[in-house]
């Protein structure tokens, strides 16, 4: 028996498509997608988690041999094709992923080795983006067939991944600031400053659970994180830090040498900081 | 010959960082990863600017169950090596001399 089949209207998914002005079940039929689908149908993106805005666009996905109908604009990426629509001020983009590329991504971070030195970049943006838009998706068709698919993706060891790669980031960082420095480009070096400072946020945030790897999200990110780890004292002093070293006081006098060089060091060092806190 | 006043407080670089992985413990600095055992490691984590060589030798000696004079000599060993990979500095007023 499908549940959503039934009673759609009370789903979480549709719920929220409800609110914001797109009748769910419109929207799919538009689509060609029918009550008992060959695949994992389900609403994710910035709206799901509580980031998005009154711009933002909703993000259906469907994984599996489902193909988009010809009722939308299609953009063919690499992996996927989308679908465009439009409802009132909102658009709706249905992205169709294949079975096969999704398979491969699930083997190459299951089998990924996580313990040795470069993991950075192993997986693309946006393979990255829709690991953690699987684990946050709400169903809005057969729920076993999500609950299937996500089980194929360990959210632990994608975290651990994210986390290693933002530390990554942040050693490449470093060695960028001590040329810079050394070489007395004090403005690249303040500016890339500036990244390590958030690189080490993200590292923090990652450790914690986040999988969201979107920059622009990154203060919501740690409001969510507060919101769950209440306790955790270190997350506290990383948001406090992360805000007074993106917008230092007086940011003007950043650029006189002296100021560079400390801001440099009060950004490694709550990098370094960071990191010993994740890896002990 | 160098020699160490044990009365020196030593402070990890600041551009040097110490990374865990699969491998071990690594220290990187200007691109280089040096690889270190579990008593470097410890005197380098022990390097914060406040401690004197004594200390070290001392909080080492408990936490790594050595005989002190072992102990000594190992952070004396350990801070050579760090110091001559530019991986720490001292603060005043000691300082390794010639």
């Amino acid at each position: 028996m499908n549940y959503y089949k039934d009673s759609h209207l009370t789903s979480p998914s549709h719920g929220l498509l409800a609110k914001l002005g797109v009748d769910a079940e419109v929207a799919l039929m538009e689509e060609g997608i029918g009550p008992d689908p060959d695949a994992a149908v389900y609403l994710s993106g910035s709206l799901v988690e509580g980031f998005g805005n009154r711009g933002s666009d909703i993000d259906i996905f469907v994984v599996g041999s489902l193909t988009p109908s010809s009722s939308g604009m299609l953009i063919h990426k690499e992996h996927f094709t989308i679908s465009l629509h439009y409802y009132d001020q909102r658009r709706v983009d249905f992205e169709y992923w294949p079975e096969a590329p999704v398979l491969s991504l699930a083997d190459r971070l299951a089998t990924m080795r996580l313990g040795e030195d470069f993991v950075a970049e192993k997986l693309a943006s946006v393979e990255e983006l829709f690991i953690h838009r699987l684990h946050i998706g709400l169903p809005l068709r057969t729920p076993e067939r999500l609950e299937e698919l996500r089980a194929l993706f360990d959210r632990r060891r994608f975290c651990q991944y994210l986390t290693q790669q933002s530390i990554h980031r942040i050693d490449g960082a470093v060695e960028d600031i001590a040329g810079m420095l050394d070489d007395q480009h004090y403005e690249v070096a303040v500016l890339r400053s500036r990244d390590l400072a958030a690189l080490a946020t993200d590292a923090y945030g990652h450790s914690l659970g986040n999988t969201n790897p979107l920059p622009k999200w990154r203060s919501q990110v740690l409001r969510v994180l507060q919101r769950n780890h209440p306790d955790d004292l270190r997350l506290s002093e990383v948001k406090q830090k992360f805000w007074e070293l993106q917008f230092p006081s007086p940011a003007k006098g950043l650029l006189i040498p002296s100021s560079a060089e400390r801001y440099a060091n009060d950004c490694l060092e709550f990098a370094e900081r960071v990191v010993q806190w994740i890896q002990g | 010959m160098s020699f160490i006043d044990l009365e020196s407080t030593p402070i990890k670089s600041i551009r040097a960082r110490r990374r865990r992985s699969s491998a071990g413990v690594v220290i990187i600095a200007d691109n280089y990863h040096h690889s270190i055992d579990a008593t470097i490691d410890a005197v380098w984590c022990a390097c914060d600017g406040v401690r004197t060589v004594r200390e070290i030798a001392e909080n080492i000696s408990s936490d790594l169950a050595m005989p002190p004079g072992l102990a000594l000599a190992a952070v004396i060993g350990a801070i050579l090596f760090l110091g001559s990979l530019h991986l720490i500095s001292w603060t005043l007023p000691g300082h390794p001399t010639q």
